[in-house]
């Protein structure tokens, strides 16, 4: 430009160049070293500094340019005819290893190329000098680099070629791609990883696009439960349907729909292998989502279930043969606890006639035996009662009825009850009891007091039995962890430790021949735990053989029940 | 001594019941169903009732609160007999107007002493 006719003109804004008038004093190819000095000063070829510098019209630019080349990430650096090297910037210093001054002016190929190489690069070089065209020029090459060290890096070169003064020189720009090439690596080594894994499992994966119009993947194993190729789910996404038992296909479809939506799937259907094999499937599906929330696919896995839902069927078949067999039980022992007690009672009934009527007639001869038929069959009763109940509670058919009532009177009327039995074994029977208003099957309390009671004056003789009852705080399981504790001590026989869990279960006493010598159903304990656990209570016990026994009867309060009326 | 109106099905239990009775010196008058009960109280009125509560075509519930809501036989006491008594039956009877209870299987010394106390009365 002409810029002494600008500057008179005085009209043009000011550009860099009139700014700098001295730099653009002389075009470049006539006064160079002013601009590429430092080029000049390395490479030392006045070519060189024509081809660097040829649209660089002054020294702003230059210094730009500079900045530009020093501060690249990439490697760049020149070659000229001979094949030396004429330019190298910064960071070709620490991607390959050599210093600038090492790397100027030596022969680019034998200090970068790797030996198997060469050869190539030599066969090419003749061609490039002449043409300056080359399989490599303009192209962005993977490659590998020798570094200083010897150690081979991978790269990715971009090569051009420039023409200076007739000849030809070449730029390269190499990137590092170690990196590029570990994280290629690695995902690789994954995706491996996970068609091993999908191939091998019986499970299928699938992938789909998030409008499921596509199968983005689908596992080998689809194959193998459904005989049909992945291919065709591929092809067709939507052939899974024609697979689908039509009897499912309505309830299938709906969950699709809200997977589509969004929702979680997870269906259990039928579906039909082309040769009309029925099996069951489980799928499971979700969607992907990026981070703005969009669904970007929807990942599944299916899997055939058809062996559990046919163990599944055989349990409930079995559970509801079970339960059928169980309420035939319970009836039956309804009724036959019925048919049974009448003619009892008829037994019961004649034998206590016979007693007073022999009596009121002044014949005793016969008094110990009638008694004998009246014990049998009093214990008889109680067996069939202690069944009833016990039945009852299996069978979770006893109901509690729960009504408000003063526990001392209970208690009370308990050791009233025993009184005959404990005089009979010469036993004391103390009470200690405030009264209580307490909340509970009224009935079924005083079941299990007088079972506790009873054993305890059953199992002592010349002794004492004490019934303390007590409120009981903080004890867990309880509603607000507060109740009642009935302590019914005994000075009897006693446990043994290896016993006294045993005693809870049904028809057991610690010893058979108890049962002989002492009466009883054996089923009172069993019992009375059971309703007091249907309670929300217990029956614990601790014992010292010889010493005697103490049954704790553990109950909520039930304060926080209903109000009285 | 007393009359005593007996509602019974069971022959047996008849038969115990009556000889008791008897050998106390009461007067006893049969029922074998409620509705038999219901009509022998008001034509009979009886010094007391005793009625078993699992009755054919009237069951002891529903008789005695027929026999509670006739003038005619409201006063007369009523002693229920009952296996059941932990079911809700006791609570049940009462309501319906019933005096007393005796469980069964009936110790007929017992309820003897029971039948004592409303005579008296």
């Amino acid at each position: 430009m002409d810029l002494t006719e600008a500057e008179r003109k005085g009209t043009e804004p000011r550009s860099k160049a009139q700014r700098h008038p001295e730099k653009v004093e002389g075009s470049m190819t006539a006064e160079p070293g002013c601009v590429i000095n430092t080029v000049n000063h390395h490479a030392g070829g006045s070519i060189s500094k024509q081809a660097i510098i040829e649209d660089i019209t002054e020294r702003g630019d230059h210094e730009r340019l500079r900045g530009i080349t020093d501060s690249a990430q990439d490697a760049i650096l020149m070659m000229d005819p001979k094949g030396n090297i004429t330019f190298w910037n910064p960071a070709a210093k620490s991607i390959l290893g050599y210093r600038k001054e090492e790397a100027m002016g030596k022969n680019l190929h034998q200090l970068l190329t790797p030996e198997r190489y060469l050869a190539a690069h030599h066969a090419a070089f003749p061609e490039f000098l002449r043409t300056g065209r080359g399989n490599a020029i303009g192209k962005t090459l993977e490659l590998q680099a020798r570094r200083k060290d010897g150690r081979e890096i991978p790269i990715e070169l971009s090569l051009s070629a420039l023409s200076l003064d007739g000849e030809w020189h070449a730029i390269g720009i190499i990137r590092d791609i170690t990196e590029g090439k570990r994280a290629e690596q690695s995902l690789r080594d994954s995706e491996e990883k996970f068609r091993q894994l999908a191939s091998n499992i019986r499970e299928v994966w699938f992938v789909l696009s998030p409008t499921l119009d596509r199968t983005l993947y689908v596992s080998p194993a689809f194959e193998q439960i459904w005989g049909r190729s992945c291919d065709s789910v591929y092809l067709d996404p939507l052939s899974w349907q024609h697979a689908t038992h039509p009897d499912d296909l309505e309830r299938v479809r709906s969950f699709v729909a809200e997977l589509a939506q969004g929702q979680l799937l997870d269906v259990e259907y039928r579906i039909r292998t082309p040769d009309q094999i029925e099996k069951w499937v489980r799928s499971r599906a979700f969607p992907v989502r990026d981070t703005t929330g969009e669904m970007v696919r929807v990942v599944g896995i299916a899997e055939e279930i058809t062996e559990q839902k046919r163990y599944q069927a055989e349990l409930i078949r079995a559970r509801e043969g079970a339960e059928a067999a169980n309420r035939a039980k319970s009836v039956f022992l309804a009724t036959m606890s019925h048919e049974l007690r009448t003619p009892l009672n008829a037994i019961l009934g004649f034998a206590e006639l016979l007693e007073v009527e022999m009596s009121d007639r002044g014949i005793h001869d016969w008094d110990m035996d009638v008694q004998k038929i009246r014990r049998a069959g009093k214990h008889l009763l109680d067996l069939i009662s202690d069944v009833m109940d016990l039945s009852k509670i299996e069978a979770g058919r006893m109901e509690l009825q729960p009504v408000s009532f003063d526990l001392a009177e209970v208690v009370l009327d308990v050791a009233a009850s025993v009184e005959a039995l404990a005089a009979k074994n010469r036993v004391q029977v103390r009470v200690a009891c405030e009264p209580a208003r307490v909340h509970a099957d009224r009935m079924r309390l005083r079941q299990c007091l007088f079972n506790l009671v009873g054993n305890a004056c059953k199992f002592t003789r010349d002794g004492e039995v004490r019934i303390e009852a007590r409120t009981e705080t903080n004890r867990d399981g309880f509603p607000d962890r507060t109740g009642y504790a009935v302590r019914v001590s005994d000075s009897g026989i006693g446990i043994r430790a290896e016993d006294q869990e045993r005693i809870f279960g049904d028809f057991t006493q610690a010893d058979a021949s108890t049962t002989r010598k002492y009466g009883g159903t054996g089923l009172g304990l069993a019992i009375s735990r059971q309703l007091s656990r249907m309670m929300g209570g217990d029956i614990t016990v601790e014992s010292t053989p010889g010493l005697g026994s103490t049954f704790t009867l553990h109950f909520p309060s039930g304060v926080n029940r209903e109000p009285d009326r | 001594m007393a009359r005593i109106l007996v509602v019974e099905d069971d022959a047996d239990n008849q038969e115990l019941v009556t000889r008791f009775l008897k050998r106390q010196g009461h007067e006893v008058l049969l029922a074998r169903d409620g509705l038999t009960g219901v009509v022998a109280a008001e034509e009979d009125v009886p010094d007391l009732i005793l009625m078993d509560l699992g009755l054919p075509v009237l069951d002891g519930w529903e008789a005695s609160r027929r026999i509670r809501s006739n003038a005619a036989t409201a006063h007369i006491p009523i002693i229920a007999l009952t296996a059941h008594a932990l079911s809700g039956d006791v609570a049940k009877a009462l309501e319906h107007g019933i005096d007393d209870y005796e469980l069964k299987p009936v110790v007929y010394q017992h309820l003897m002493k029971k039948v004592a106390k409303f005579v008296k009365n």
